[in-house]
């Protein structure tokens, strides 16, 4: 392991005047857990001097000589009066007033409040929460637990990306979320993977936040909306999801943390496969029985349906990867790949079954994650250094990833108090030797295996020999005509990768004078990235001598602010808060590529040893803003809240005319129960209602703005041009998204019952997309201003404490549920859909105006008006002439529900999450049928008279034994009789209707499971150094308990290609989902 | 009192820090917003290169030719492996990307030619306008009526354009050809540059394949238009110093391809780089060379690795197959990564003259005369270092036998100019529709709804066409039937075909 050590060190020299005044200082602290608490405004008697406590619950204010007393308040405590007298340190303990509600949150820019007074929604999950039962993308831990967010994670291949949207989609471009880290925002980048591996790279190298180790976080604030989010400016009317590391200002003392885990995971949804008949075509007992073939089943098995020669077509159907051949386990002899050669001939063997091959393929995969934290803190310094090892080995043979984060956090305050400097950086290098490919891809082992497959392979043949050649010279297969051995492609053509990147961030902050304060900021986010492809000689689809490519990424962003904060009550019922600051990005990406189509060396991966021209490209992007930004907090009495946000962004991506844009935002909130303390009971413990509206702004991409020509790849020498096929707008406006929210909390039957509801609708308009034109217009499609989406939606939030104890059973359970609906209620002119994404056949994703976003659109089989399916002469299903909605992509609600009990030193949670609805367009489901390897090509009939034998033997009747809902019909009207075969129907009828491989979202999963045991302190203090120690059992993804029965392949529904919005509802070939078991020990020192 | 105004001092001083901050830094968005990668102009060249290769490439691959269903309809070509497309299940993306395609080089060439024209560049201006007309004349025999005058307005904003009849298209495409054998009369000084891919800056073969174009035009008009159609044929003939067209198999616009990836011939790159075996020789192709028994075959055809015989395959089989059992193309056409592709070719033009000829017409030359030449160019085309060539001797033996022998028919003349078109099934499919010769008879039961008792008369328009230019493409949309049957094309006299 290599490990990197970083030091900062932080000088500061800085000379200050004093004041005619006194400095009182302290730390305010809760009397029910001693637990120290920020947010607690503290202020002169009299007067309107004050300030409120730090995130450590420190505070330290000027007072002039002559003041008597300092008020400490606090919504939901006491309000406690100390005389000052001649003291210089005062610490108070306060006393809750009733059950208090003093949950403070980070909200943007990272300024602590108080969440009462907030008039928006924020949900805030902390760090133990994503780290104990940690997924190897930090992301993918956010499932269920946080209300209105879906996460979609791509399957199993280790290092994948996972797709997370807040309050569903609402733009055409994208919907990810702004990830904001310690307040500087981070590039969550995404790589470029597609369905059918269009740009060569059908590996998803996973998403910029999943490079932060979930151990180095202490807490995650969710803010939904854009109202919660306008301060954060452009890219955040998406929501925002702030992450807090850990730092070593709260510890007191020294204290090391050791935290060491080993994972176990295993492949859990692998689709359902048949094993009756094997590899090869017309083979079934139906298709030799109406042949009037007189030879013997074995011998018309041979010589009409599959033989083996050498797997290109030189036997009988040996070159097909499909599974319409002979029945298997009935005692056949058939010459197989990995039958004996004898006299250059393959020799006759069993013909049987191997169930399991798919699932033999895959290995259980091991995951080693070691962490240890150091921290300490002295009179005016705090520190916490980070060193994390995490190694991981995927379900699929040779795929891992390795990643290694050193991060060092240091908090300097000055002895006066009035500056205060602190920073932390942190470096994170993530590679892996081979990535697992996705998609509809070669690379992909699921697209041979998994679909276009011989269900008869032994996959342990293709195991041991996969180093091995056949005797025609090519590697060793089952198939030498389509596909490599799915060994052979991940031993030999591998995706590695290595990443190497810096966080970091430097904050100074100077109490300029009591009421007002000034920060500034400087942070970055560096990232080199370097990706090789290689594909070995022999590989089928591959040149000889083999071939590959090469890039490399380098980006940096630079985030400056400077702010200022101001606190001054107006009067003693009447507080203010302010914040007005500016904000300077400077964003670039630089990019390089290269690829050698052909080798020279077989297998030399040099780009000198490259067999004719490279192909190469290059680019630069670079992106700028700068900003500014106010806020003003109003409260009355502790009891009302009014807040009013504005923002300015000059956006270099804009025309000059259009770079500076404005937009505000209001938000409300009331606590009826504080100012009508008689509200209060045993009942109601707490209410509060809220609302606001906001407005973002964003701007467009870089390079939208100018017509440029493409370069291609070198022609003899001369670089052949063309015109772009997006037709530039030089008039960009920026968009704008507006929303409106109201909410809803309550505290009942002291505070065992928290309800949080929201109501909200958010526009997304003048959006900046690209919309498809005629092509006779001779562009594809061009950027511009339109269309309008709409999201609404509701969010509920149910937490229950069901069982509470202090020495028995406890027992909290808490409930995530949200529903989003979606409406394209405009789009450009007359145009009125806007293609999403398409894919096999006649499919594609739409956004058509008055429905929701996300259409799935296809052919469906032609009905009549009873529901009855309409078949041709030949007993065939009609499709309907043109295509038709068969689906849409938006689940109708998601919801979480986690339990978590305890009991004396033990703990236990679970965390069951759910998904309904969002349709899947699955070609697992769609290939399968028509490769005759997924389970229901191989079933028993259902109509009567078949006597429940394999509709490969007794050929299909639709309406009976397929689409048997309605029943089916010839065109005049009488009811369907026409047999036909399972190949007919599957293999050769399938591809013309989409339908049928639309499968419904829902699903519901045991996500996670943790159990954890707190050795006793009793024990522990026998050792003398330990001071805590935890084991804990740790499982995530432990079971697909229900599916939808349109899900007839049995796959995971739960799937994404990328994070972008193109690999929505689209499944080609999902990685397995794993299944993660593991052990977990943490000690602290 | 006097230090708190110091702090107040301090305070203004940030603030106005801030306010510099934040309007000092806009001066370089600009520079920063302009791609330094890419250029915003280029030499007309470098475009003109992208669209020959480019267009070349995609007409003469199997995914818009062969998959699409080309080499299908007119039966030099057969699907021994997936054969959805040779029963009609067309695979939609592929029509629509074609259609695009098509249209991206359109305006990358009439950017060149209005690059052209402000250089004053006469043979550049002409060689876009030549080689757009070629793209029209393959889109409108594809689709009939197409957006055409109104199209490639976009930067105009025009984004839906309106359609053009193909009654109306192709007078258009003869002044178009006519307007670059003007230009190139003109005698420009201008060179065509690196990027002439095709004739490498000979605009003299530029010139005769222009006006090559205007005959294989005519002739297409020959039997709706004849008037015109003879009048076409007649001035070029008669004025061969004006309208110079190819004269031998030296003036062939074959495009030579590099050899080099990505720039390989489409039909080796299918095979070799995409590691396809999915396409074969057709059994109407192969029967007919058998029955001729034309030297041609061991070139289009290799023998079957089973038997060493010369079988072609069905096309409209769908499925069962014995692929090792089927001749596949032969190694000039499809073995060879620096191959050629045929866009025009001297023999193409003897077949035009024979049968202007036949047709009483003055084509320079006697119908028979002409039809021998043209067999014996496409003969002399044939040349491999496997097979060697076609002697003479060969050829004089072929010509003389029955079944080839001129007959003065026109039946024989369409033979053996569907022989001699092989690999170039863009025109040999426009043939069969305008002559019905070769008669392949009734389509291939696929999925249509009803039976015809001809092959494909024409292209569905792509989906992105019914759905993004609604208004405009629905009257044309609704004359298409089964996808690929409905109108006949203006120039297809044919009758009591469905």
């Amino acid at each position: 392991m290599k490990k990197v050590t970083l030091f900062l060190i932080l000088v500061f020299g800085l000379c200050h005047a004093m004041a005619q005044t006194k400095t009182i200082s302290g730390v305010v602290s809760s009397s029910q857990d001693k637990s120290t608490l920020p947010g607690v405004s503290v202020s002169v008697k009299g007067s309107t001097i004050g300030t409120i406590t730090d995130i450590d619950g420190k505070y330290s204010l000027k007072v002039p000589q002559n003041a008597a007393a300092l008020l400490f308040s606090f919504v939901g405590m006491k309000t406690v009066e100390v005389a000052i007298a001649e003291k210089t340190n005062i610490n108070v303990s306060l006393q809750p007033e009733n059950i208090a509600v003093d949950e403070v949150v980070v909200t943007a820019l990272g300024i602590s409040r108080e969440k009462k007074a907030l008039g928006y929604a924020v949900q805030e999950i902390s760090g133990d929460n994503v780290s104990t039962n940690k997924s190897d993308n930090f992301v993918n831990s956010l499932s269920g637990k946080v209300s209105g967010v879906q996460v979609t994670s791509a399957g199993g291949a280790l290092g994948a990306s996972s797709r997370i949207t807040i309050r569903g989609n609402s733009s055409f471009t994208s919907n990810e979320p702004l990830f904001v880290v310690d307040g500087i925002p981070i590039n969550n980048h995404q790589s470029e993977v597609d369905q059918y591996n269009t740009y060569g790279n059908g590996v998803d190298y996973g998403n910029g936040a999943s490079d932060i180790d979930p151990s180095n976080i202490e807490s995650i604030s969710i803010l939904k909306g854009a109202n919660a989010a306008a301060l954060y400016g452009m890219k955040a009317g998406n929501g925002v999801i702030m992450i807090t590391t850990k730092s070593g200002s709260k510890s007191k003392r020294f204290k090391i943390n050791l935290n060491s885990g080993i994972t176990f995971s295993n492949s859990y949804v692998i689709p359902d496969y048949q094993n009756e008949y094997g590899q090869g075509y017309n083979g079934s007992e139906y298709i030799y029985n109406n042949s009037g073939s007189s030879l013997s089943y074995q011998d018309y098995a041979t010589t009409e349906s599959f033989c083996y020669a050498d797997g290109a077509g030189g036997g009988v159907y040996d070159n097909y990867d499909e599974s319409w051949g002979p029945r298997m386990d009935i005692g056949l002899q058939i010459p197989q790949f990995d039958s004996p050669v004898e006299d250059g001939e393959y020799q006759a063997t069993d013909w049987i079954s191997h169930p399991d091959n798919v699932k033999d393929f895959f290995k259980t995969g091991i995951s080693y994650d070691n962490n240890i934290s150091v921290e300490g803190s002295g009179e005016n310094i705090s520190g916490r250094l980070f060193l994390s090892n995490r190694s991981m080995e995927g379900a699929i043979p040779n795929t891992d990833l390795k990643t290694n984060t050193a991060s060092l956090s240091t908090n300097i305050t000055s002895p006066g108090k009035k500056l205060n400097v602190k920073g932390t950086l942190t470096y994170t290098q993530s590679k892996s030797d081979n990535l697992s490919g996705q998609g509809y891809d070669e690379n992909n082992v699921m697209q041979s295996i998994g679909s276009w497959f011989g269900r008869q392979v032994d996959m342990k043949s293709l195991k041991d020999n996969w180093k091995t050649y056949n005797k025609d010279g090519n590697p060793y297969n089952w198939n030498s005509n389509y596909h490599n051995n799915p060994y052979w492609t991940v031993y030999k053509n591998t995706n590695s990768m290595q990443k190497d990147r810096v966080t970091g961030n430097l904050n100074a902050s100077y109490k300029l004078a009591d009421w007002v304060s000034v920060m500034g900021r400087v942070g970055i986010d560096w990232y080199h990235l370097y990706l090789k492809r290689i594909s070995c000689d022999g590989s089928v689809t591959i040149a000889d001598g083999g071939t590959f490519w090469q890039s490399q990424e380098y980006n940096s962003a630079l985030n400056a602010d400077l702010i200022f904060t101001f606190n001054k009550n107006i009067s003693s019922e009447i507080g203010f808060n302010g914040t007005l600051g500016a904000n300077y990005q400077d964003k670039k990406k630089h990019y390089m590529y290269f690829k050698a189509s052909a080798l020279t060396v077989p297998d030399l991966f040099s780009i000198k040893n490259v067999k004719g021209t490279p192909s190469v490209d290059q680019d630069n992007t670079p992106y700028k803003s700068n900003s500014v930004f106010a806020a003003a907090s109003f409260d009355y009495k502790k009891c009302i809240f009014l807040d009013f946000t504005a923002r300015n962004d000059w956006s270099s991506t804009l025309p000059s005319n259009e770079w500076s844009f404005f937009y505000p935002s209001i938000t409300a909130s009331w606590l009826p129960t504080e100012t009508f303390p008689s509200l209060k009971s045993t009942t109601l413990s707490f209410l509060k209602i809220r609302g606001g509206w906001a407005q973002v702004g964003n701007a467009p991409e870089p390079y939208q703005l100018t017509k440029t020509y493409t370069a291609l790849d070198s022609y003899n020498g001369t670089t052949p041009f063309r015109l772009p096929t997006k037709l530039p707008s030089a008039g960009l406006k920026p968009e704008k998204i507006n929303s409106t929210e109201i909410g809803i909390e309550g505290k009942f039957f002291n505070n065992r019952i928290g309800l949080d509801l929201t109501l909200y609708d958010k526009i997304a308009r003048n959006q900046i997309m690209k919309i498809d034109i005629s092509d006779a217009s001779g562009y594809d499609n061009m950027m511009i201003n339109a269309g309008e989406i709409e999201n609404k939606g509701i969010e509920i939030q149910l937490s229950t404490d069901i069982l509470k104890s202090k020495d028995g059973l406890n027992w909290t359970a808490s409930l995530n549920w949200a529903k989003n609906k979606n409406k394209v209620n405009k789009l450009y002119e007359d145009i009125t859909m806007y293609q999403i994404s398409d894919s096999w056949s006649s499919l594609s994703i739409q956004a058509e105006v008055g429905k929701s976003f996300g259409i799935i659109k296809g052919h469906a089989p032609k009905r009549n008006d009873d529901g009855a399916v309409i078949v041709g002469s030949t007993g065939l299903p009609l499709a309907t002439s043109s295509t038709t909605e068969i689906g849409n992509i938006m689940p109708d609600w998601t919801g979480g529900l986690s339990n978590t009990f305890t009991w004396k030193n033990f703990s236990a949670s679970f965390l069951l999450d759910m998904r309904w609805g969002g349709d899947v367009f699955s070609v697992t489901q769609w290939f399968g049928a028509q490769a005759g390897t997924i389970g229901f090509t191989s079933r028993s009939a259902s109509r009567k008279g078949a006597n429940g034998a394999n509709i490969r033997e007794v050929g299909i009747v639709v309406g009976k034994d397929e689409l048997s809902k309605h029943g089916a019909v010839y065109e005049d009207g009488t009811e369907n009789t026409s047999v036909v075969s399972a190949q007919t129907y599957y293999n050769s009828h399938w591809w013309d209707i989409e339908q049928y491989a639309i499968i419904k979202g829902s699903y519901l999963k045991l996500r996670e499971i943790t159990v954890g045991y707190q050795l006793p302190q009793s024990l522990l203090e026998r050792t003398n150094f330990i001071k805590s120690a935890n084991v804990s059992f740790v499982g995530r993804n432990i079971a697909l308990l229900w599916t939808d029965s349109s899900n007839r392949a049995k796959i995971d529904p739960e799937t994404a290609m990328g994070t972008s919005l193109e690999g929505m509802g689209i499944e080609q070939y999902q990685i397995p989902g794993t299944r993660n078991l593991g052990f977990k020990v943490s000690l602290t020192f | 009192m006097e230090i708190m105004l110091k702090k107040s001092i301090q305070i203004k001083i940030s603030i106005l820090f801030l306010a510099i901050f934040i309007y000092a830094c806009t001066g370089d968005f600009e520079d920063t917003n302009t791609d330094k990668d890419n250029p915003t102009d280029v030499p007309a060249t470098n475009v003109l290169g992208y669209a020959l290769e480019n267009f070349t490439f995609y007409n003469y691959s199997v995914e818009y030719c062969v998959n699409a269903g080309e080499f299908g309809f007119a039966h030099h070509v057969g699907k021994i492996q997936y054969p959805e497309e040779s029963i009609y299940q067309y695979r939609g993306g592929d029509i629509n990307s074609f259609w695009k395609l098509c249209y991206r080089y359109l305006i990358n060439l009439k950017d060149v030619k209005d690059m052209a024209k402000e250089d004053g560049a006469t043979n550049m201006e002409a060689v876009a306008i030549t080689f757009s007309s070629l793209i029209w004349h393959t889109m409108t025999d594809r689709w009939r009526d197409i957006p055409f005058s109104d199209a490639l307005g976009a930067e105009d904003g025009t984004y839906s354009p309106s359609y053009n009849t193909q009654e109306e298209i192709y007078p258009a495409l003869i002044d178009s050809l006519k307007k670059a054998n003007e230009l190139f009369n003109q005698e420009g000084t201008d060179e065509l540059g690196d990027g002439d891919f095709l004739f490498d800056g000979d605009t003299e073969l530029w010139q005769k394949l222009t006006n090559s174009l205007l005959l294989r035009i005519a002739i297409r008009l020959s039997n709706v238009e004849p008037t015109t159609s003879k009048e076409l044929i007649e001035t070029i003939i008669s004025n061969p110093g004006t309208y110079p067209v190819m004269t031998s198999n030296d003036d062939n616009a074959y495009y030579n391809w590099p050899g080099t990836d990505p720039y390989q011939e489409p039909l080796y790159y299918n095979k070799v780089v995409d590691s396809r075996d999915d396409h074969a020789i057709a059994e109407a192709l192969v029967d007919t060379l058998k029955n001729l028994n034309d030297p041609r075959l061991p070139f289009y055809a290799h023998p079957a690795s089973s038997d060493g015989e010369y079988r072609g395959v069905t096309v409209g089989l769908n499925g069962g197959i014995t692929i090792k059992t089927i001749s596949r193309i032969g190694t000039r056409f499809r073995d060879v990564a620096a191959g050629f592709s045929p866009i025009m070719t001297y023999s193409e033009v003897m077949f035009i003259l024979a049968e202007a000829a036949q047709k009483g017409w003055n084509a320079g030359v006697t119908a028979e005369d002409a039809y021998n030449a043209a067999i014996t160019a496409s003969m002399q085309e044939n040349v491999t270092d496997e097979e060697g060539s076609i002697a003479d001797s060969e050829i004089a033996a072929y010509l003389n036998q029955s079944g080839v022998a001129f007959n003065s028919t026109l039946e024989r003349i369409y033979v053996q100019k569907w022989i001699a078109l092989f690999k170039n099934a863009e025109e040999a499919w426009c043939e069969v529709r305008r002559t019905d010769v070769p008669c392949f008879g009734p389509a291939p039961e696929g999925v249509m709804e009803k039976e015809h008792n001809r092959g494909p008369f024409r292209q569905p328009y792509p989906s992105s066409e019914t759905e993004l230019n609604k208004t405009n493409s629905a009257t044309y949309v609704a004359n298409v039937e089964d996808s690929y049957w409905g109108q006949q094309m203006y120039w297809d006299t044919r009758t009591d075909v469905y």
